[in-house]
Order: C-alpha cells, then structure tokens, then sequence
C-alpha cells in the first residue's frame, strides 16, 4: 500500500519550482552538497524536507489565476534560520524526473511559522520508499540542480 | 673539526627537521612534523621558512618563541622539515617532490577527519549529530587504506570530506567521468559508484569492510 499524498495537501505539478535553503555549513566552495539534500528512508511521511513554494515576478512568468499561494527568494530568505543560508530554485518536474512512478512528490503543506506566506510552505515526500541507493543517487542529483538553480550563494567563513 | 667534517655537519644540519612558525594560513605553505628541536634557538628567518615544505601531521607546540620577534605574529608554532633534499637525478628529485605532495595531501585530509571529532550536538543549526569517536576511528582507518593506494601509484588526487548532519563521515572522489562514494557511520562503510558523472543512477551500493576500500579507490583511479 503507498502513501496517501492527498491526506496531506495538493501535489505541486511539474511547471512549479521550489526553493530550498542552503545551509553554508553543507556548501563547499560556494556550492551546495549531498548535505542540503538528505533524504532518508525515517523522515515522517508528514514532514519530510522543507521547501518553499517559488513565486517569480510577475514580469518572469505568467501567473495564472487561481495558482497556489508562492513566496519569492527575497520573503524565502526571511523564513530561513539567519541570512547566511544560500537560495536555490528548482523545477519540480526536473528534480523528480528520475524517480516518476516512485511515488516522490513536493506537496503543499500549511507551515504556521511562515505567518501569513504559511501556504508558501512544501515538503518533500514519498521518498521514504526508496532504496537506499536511490536516496543517495537522489540527493546527489538534487545538489547537482541546486547548483545550476542558485538564486543566492551561501555566506560562509 | 676539520674544515671538511664542519661543512658535512653544516650541510647535514640543512636537511634536520627543525622547530618553526606559521605566519599565514597559506595552504601553499605546508606544515610539518619532527621530533628533533634545532640546535639552537636562533631567530627563525621566514626566508628560511620559504625554502621549506612538507607535510605530515602538525606538532602544535604552544610556547615556542624565537628572538624577540612579537608573539603576536605568529598563529601558531609547528616544526619544519626540507623537502630539497639533494640527489643524483632531477628525475628523483620530481619523485620526491611529487612524494611529498602526496604525503602533504593526506596529511590535510587526516587534519580535517579528526577535527570533525570536534564538533558537537548541533553544529549546522539544524540538529545535526556529532560525529561519534567510533565512526572517526573508522573514517580514519579507510583514509590510511586510502593512503596506501595513493602512495603506490603516487598520485596527488584527492576526496573531499565532509561530516554530514546524520553523523556521518562523507567522502567523495571525481576523478575523469567516475565518481566515488565513500559513507562511514559507526562501523558500517558504504562505497558507491557513478560513471559518468550525469548519471543519475549509481552502478552499485555495497558495504564494505575496511579492506575492501583500496578496490574502490582502484576504480576510481583507474
């Protein structure tokens, strides 16, 4: 039996991108590792990895009406632990490209510590099913997109 | 002592490890280790310091001064060694040189593993776990397997580590199109491979015993 994601909130679809947080403790030289990406097998079905909901500007995309509830980069940055944290934007569909049918989503899920951008807030989910080769094989992906998808590079030193 | 002894002392004297200080945290500037202090507590000239490089692990001997030069300067004293040590060949010479580089760069990356002993509950902000002692003790073990490996085909190539927020020790090698793996956790070591590099799906995960680690290095290399 798999998991019931619709229990959880609604499924990002493929065009959407999310924003991950880049600890500058898990970047090295600038650029996000393995370790702004650890997935693993434990992670609550509920609660997985957090992610936000990107928002671009208006004059970046056309927004249709009705679209979910996004954040942008600069409000993203606000809800990380200290402004050190770097940025990266990814696209849904190209993070899960490699896992489809694996049961790998980002679904939206309400974080009430984002106040009122608590709708913005996504986790990663479904995951937990993988082997664990394939949670390897899908961080180190994900760090390698992350690295073509900077939108603010990690404070360290 | 004759003219000709004192010259051999003199000479010998060159190639003695001898106590010294860091000025800059330039990693161009390797650090080394001895066991022998200098004759003397003449005054350590960094143009002296310039000519001379290693690498090995860092005796940090608190308290050493020369001279009256300001303690401040210094950030930290450790022991030289000479690396031009004279031969017949400049073909040896390379060879040693390339040696020592090889040496310099494992002594770095036994530095930076045991530091990860240092840290402590919570030392991303996130929750992460220490690293234990145990899973030090075995990230050590395989980089001494890994050690060997590059001290047969001296080659100065390196992995990155890093300890990761599960209290793991995370090594990994790109060497060409191969990308190697290496997790330690406790006991359990883990190697995984990917060729090539945009690959997205590994050609295998295998725990391994400690053993076994120069054969991944050996693909990786190879």
């Amino acid at each position: 039996m798999g998991i019931n994601l619709g229990c959880i909130g609604e499924v990002l679809t493929n065009s959407e991108h999310v924003l991950r947080g880049l600890n500058p403790k898990h970047c090295e030289d600038g650029l996000p590792t393995e370790g702004c990406f650890i997935v693993k097998a434990t992670d609550p079905v509920n609660d997985g990895p957090s992610y936000g909901i990107h928002l671009a500007p208006p004059d970046q995309e056309a927004v249709p009406l009705g679209v979910r509830q996004g954040i942008t980069a600069e409000i993203f940055l606000t809800k990380l632990p200290n402004p050190s944290y770097g940025i990266a934007r990814l696209n849904v569909g190209q993070a899960l490209q490699n896992v489809i049918g694996s049961g790998v989503r980002f679904v939206q899920k309400d974080d009430e510590d984002w106040g009122e951008h608590r709708a913005a807030h996504s986790m990663m989910t479904g995951h937990q099913q993988l082997q664990r080769s394939t949670l390897n094989d899908l961080k180190r992906y994900l760090a390698k997109l992350a690295s073509q998808g900077m939108l603010k590079a990690p404070v360290t030193g | 002592m004759s003219a000709r002894a004192r010259r051999k002392e003199k000479e010998s004297e060159k190639e003695n490890p001898f106590f010294g200080f860091l000025y800059t945290d330039n990693p161009d500037f390797h650090e080394a280790t001895c066991t022998k202090p200098p004759a003397s507590r003449t005054a350590f000239r960094f143009s002296d310091a310039v000519r001379y490089v290693n690498c090995s692990t860092i005796v940090r001997h608190v308290g050493w001064q020369c001279g009256s030069t300001p303690r401040s300067i210094f950030p930290r004293a450790v022991v030289y060694q000479p690396y031009n040590r004279r031969t017949e060949s400049p073909v040896l010479d390379e060879l040693s040189i390339a040696t020592q580089r090889t040496t310099v760069m494992l002594s770095d990356l036994r530095r930076k593993i045991s530091d990860f002993g240092l840290l402590k509950a919570n030392w991303d902000g996130e929750d992460a776990q220490p690293i234990t002692p145990e899973t030090l003790a075995t990230a050590l073990q395989v980089l001494e397997r890994l050690a060997l490996v590059l001290e047969r085909k001296n080659i100065a190539s390196r992995p990155s580590a890093r300890p990761f927020p599960d209290g793991s020790v995370f090594l990994k090698w790109i060497q060409g199109q191969k990308e190697l793996a290496i997790t330690v956790q406790d006991r359990t070591v883990e190697a995984q491979h990917w060729q090539p590099l945009d690959a997205f799906r590994s050609e295998g995960l295998w725990q391994i015993s400690i053993d076994d680690v120069p054969e991944h290095i050996d693909w990786v290399l190879t």
